[in-house]
């Protein structure tokens, strides 16, 4: 168990809701991940359909813990409406913070994003912010009233993992106290596998297993995953070194000669 | 008669209150909220929200996410 926000969770998978071929394999995915978290966005209706109610059963009826996103915004003014809209539609006050500053990259506006946190915040909100691997940003953020930091593997949908291991082992290393989830990139379970080993507390993603071959396999298959990077982080991983050690004692094996 | 703009798209109306604007239009919509001008409107406020010519109205519902 592991302690996210004002929440005691089971799972360090959140996992995104985007882009699964059915409802119903969502649904399955959700199981198989054995995740507390679930991302969900926001949208104009135009009107009334039997979509929008099923999809709320689905997420009403998970049993996960709703982190609404401000997907689609570009600036704090539309992320704060949009997370104003979304705690009252989802009776939460957490809020993955997404503002976009580049429809290439879809990386974030960071002058827009602390501008927004501050507001948030104050405003009684826990904020999530995607943000990039950038030391003095997540610091601004924290500053902010962020007490979770949601850095970037790699552009959202890539599948790239991981880019820059150095920025993100450093964010580690020096912000200790917070919780560090790493959102956006991940293609793989060794992507998640690997970021969990360095000591990050979990991991979000959607696309990995939405657009997989099997999502359901997927999703199960990245939850032993992150759970795997976990143990091996707290295990104490054996440090490379240049050079071989031998792992079986070579004195008194037949043939050793001593030198 | 205002002539208000709803998700995107304009039409005429011949309510000027919120609340009863979307009793007529949406009230069988059960999770959602809304936005006038781009400013959010509290659920407890929209019986005291008139509606003028030209306003912006958007309902916002849920959806995947990632």
């Amino acid at each position: 168990m592991w302690q996210l926000e004002d929440k005691t969770l089971g799972s360090r998978l959140l996992l995104g809701t985007a882009g699964y071929p059915s409802p119903e394999i969502l649904q399955q995915a959700i199981t198989a991940a054995n995740c507390s978290v679930i991302t969900v966005a926001l949208k104009r209706s135009q009107q009334l359909n039997a979509d929008s109610n099923a999809f709320w059963q689905l997420i009403k009826n998970s049993g996960c813990e709703l982190l609404p996103n401000t997907a689609g915004c570009r600036t704090s003014e539309e992320a704060i409406t949009t997370a104003e809209m979304g705690r009252e539609i989802f009776a939460t006050n957490w809020v993955k913070l997404e503002i976009i500053g580049d429809d290439y990259t879809l990386q974030p506006n960071p002058f827009e994003l602390v501008k927004a946190a501050k507001q948030l915040t104050t405003r009684g909100f826990r904020v999530l912010p995607y943000c990039t691997e950038d030391l003095i940003l997540c610091q601004r953020l924290l500053d902010a009233g962020c007490q979770t930091l949601m850095p970037w593997a790699a552009p959202i949908g890539s599948a790239m993992g991981p880019l820059n291991l150095e920025a993100l082992q450093l964010l580690r290393t020096r912000l200790t106290d917070i919780n560090l989830i790493i959102d956006a990139g991940i293609g793989c379970p060794s992507h998640a596998c690997q970021v969990m080993e360095m000591g990050f507390d979990g991991v979000l993603l959607n696309s990995a297993c939405a657009k997989a071959a099997d999502p359901v396999l997927m999703a199960k298959a990245f939850a032993n995953s992150i759970s795997a990077g976990y143990d091996a982080y707290h295990a104490g991983i054996l440090a490379p070194v240049s050079k071989a050690r031998a792992s079986t004692p070579l004195v008194d094996t037949p043939f050793w000669e001593q030198v | 008669m205002p002539k208000l703009c709803v998700n995107g798209n304009w039409q005429q109306v011949d309510i000027s209150n919120l609340a009863e604007f979307l009793a007529t239009q949406f009230a069988e919509l059960q999770h959602f909220a809304v936005a006038v001008n781009q400013a959010f409107v509290p659920k407890q406020k929209y019986s005291r929200m008139n509606l003028n010519d030209n306003d912006s109205i958007d309902i916002i519902t849920p959806m995947q996410g990632g």
